[in-house]
């Protein structure tokens, strides 16, 4: 089953001479997590903006959990779709986290006597339920980010795009918002869309989708997509260590497997033969 | 002997008379000309603040900060935090945030105009400045703001250098950028190394400082807890977990492979990871 179809999607922005995207057609598996990757400019964040219906296309067509995205559906497909941007200072409307995750809730007409449970329900899947009380300064860049979550997650959103939400962390936010994604994607409850840079996060998605110059030039399994090393360096984009380390002992004239493999895998792999 | 750019005397600082606890103890650092110092440490280390007080944004509660042949200390002058920020050019995160001007080379010229500099010079400043961070000359007339996320930042980061400052301070400067732009990014910083600029580079990115920096050193809770080449910092992986850094990829790779008991000598960079397993790998091979 497809959570979000993008059929021959075209997106061009107001005077520039060239489409964005072009020629766009994508399957995202619903209670899958798939990674976007791409150059900072390759349409990675246009296409969450699409998905979401914050920017509407005029040529092809996008589906969230079967409804088309079009401007009359606006309402529904918010209620499908959560996105969680880059900057968590950007995204804090409430005085308390409690009152940012009750923002979106009560914007959704969510009843009150509802809205006490979901919320708390929420923190307690972020693990920030003892800090529902706190204010927004008293926060790290970690915490907000996984309040922004929070505050999506209380709305029961299909469809969680992250669009590099983890790239203005330091490496211990870094750390639990990972950690935080990768429980969501053991419940399966949720289809995951993340646009990083990341090499590290990108090698924990199920999928990986590579974006260049608006136009699709590879996808599939984690393994199969970063199994290609030279294209991803053609492209530009990061490269899981394991990875690396596999294609300078294959420049060195080693014979290692022509496959993925994650650092643990080398580790092993290397133990093996020495 | 070298010349030292930056010494750190006994620098102790205080945000403020209510805070609890100082953001920096005790500090005594020397850097010399030239250098190209990693500063790490989690967030609220102390990072942030040190390079504040180099850059004279702000004064030492005590002791004193040399740059150059300026001197402060908390009784310092505004006149004299300014003239220490002459030798200094500070990129801050996100800088591309701040870019404000219609064209590029109206951005990049907006420190040199300030210094009163002549029209030829500031032209020229904008012309090296562009050539400095690897962006066409082409560039200068267009918008700021209808480039690419990477070439802010970089556009960004000329006008900085357009006052052609003796010690660079970056603050995270590849955040959010992809690959392709980091590389770039990074061997642009390394260039004004060679010709002679001395920088201090904030980073969480332990492969950048293993792969650049000739010193680092380690903030922790407002103490300086250790200063010294990069081989040594990234040898004891130990010392680097207690206090709250990443490992480059090399170092924990090589740390794995000691735990399944493949010794090898500590390495700092892939490439000479890569060198060694492969001398050991071939060399099984004619055996």
């Amino acid at each position: 089953m497809n959570a979000v179809t993008l059929t021959d999607l075209q997106y061009q922005y107001p005077d520039t001479k060239k489409p964005v995207l072009d020629g766009i057609n994508l399957n995202f598996p619903a209670g899958k997590w798939t990674a976007l990757i791409g150059r900072n400019g390759s349409g990675k964040s246009t296409m969450a903006r699409l998905i979401d219906g914050l920017l509407i296309a005029r040529r092809g067509q996008i589906t969230v959990n079967g409804i088309p995205v079009t401007e009359d559906n606006l309402t529904k497909i918010h209620q499908h779709v959560g996105i969680v941007f880059q900057n968590p200072d950007n995204q804090f409307v409430g005085a308390t986290v409690a009152d940012d995750v009750a923002f979106g809730l009560e914007n959704r007409q969510v009843p009150r006597e509802e809205m006490p449970s979901r919320i708390q329900r929420a923190l307690e899947a972020v693990d920030m339920a003892g800090l529902s009380e706190s204010e927004p300064t008293m926060l790290s860049g970690g915490q907000k980010q996984r309040v922004a979550i929070a505050g999506i997650l209380a709305l029961r959103p299909q469809v969680i795009i992250l669009d590099e939400a983890t790239s203005m962390l330091d490496p211990a936010g870094r750390e639990l918002v990972l950690a935080l994604l990768e429980r969501l994607r053991d419940q399966q409850q949720f289809t995951i869309i993340s646009i990083t840079h990341d090499p590290a996060e990108m090698a924990m998605a199920d999928r990986v989708v590579v974006l260049d110059q608006g136009k699709i030039v590879c996808q599939g399994t984690t393994a199969e997509v970063l199994r290609d090393v030279a294209l991803l360096e053609k492209i530009g984009v990061g490269i899981p260590a394991g990875q690396q380390l596999r294609q300078e002992l294959a420049d060195r004239g080693i014979a290692v497997p022509d496959r993925y493999f994650t650092v643990e895998e080398m580790v092993k792999w290397l133990s093996q033969q020495l | 002997m070298a010349q030292s750019a930056i010494v750190i005397k006994n620098v102790g600082f205080t945000y403020s008379a209510i805070a609890a606890h100082p953001a920096l103890k005790d500090l005594n650092l020397t850097i010399e000309a030239g250098s190209f110092v990693g500063i790490v440490g989690h967030t609220g280390s102390g990072k942030s603040t040190l390079v504040s007080l180099i850059d004279g944004l702000t004064r030492p509660t005590s002791g004193t900060i040399q740059v150059g042949p300026v001197v402060v200390s908390a009784n310092s002058s505004a006149k004299e935090l300014a003239a220490l920020r002459q030798h200094v050019g500070y990129v801050f995160q996100f800088p591309e945030q701040q870019l404000f001007a219609e064209t590029v080379a109206e951005d990049i010229a907006f420190g040199p105009t300030n210094l009163g500099w002549s029209d030829d010079q500031i032209q020229q400043a904008v012309h090296d400045a562009l050539d400095l961070v690897g962006l066409p000359q082409s560039m200068a007339q267009r918008s700021p703001f209808a480039l690419s996320g990477g070439q802010m930042r970089r556009v960004a980061i000329a006008g900085v250098l357009a006052m052609r400052p003796a010690i660079l301070i970056l603050d995270e400067p590849t955040a959010g950028l992809d690959a392709a732009s980091t590389n770039q990014l990074l061997a642009n910083v390394a260039q004004l190394h060679a010709q002679g600029t001395t920088i201090l580079l904030i980073t969480h990115q332990m492969d950048q400082v293993a792969q650049y920096a000739d010193q680092v050193v380690v903030m922790n809770q407002g103490h300086l807890v250790k200063a010294a080449p990069p081989q040594e910092i990234f040898a004891d992986p130990d010392f680097l977990v207690a206090n709250h850094l990443n490992l480059p990829a090399a170092v924990e790779i090589n740390r794995q492979l000691r735990q399944v008991g493949v010794e090898l000598p500590p390495t700092m960079k892939m490439a000479d990871l890569a060198d060694r397993l492969a001398a050991r790998l071939g060399g099984q091979k004619n055996e």
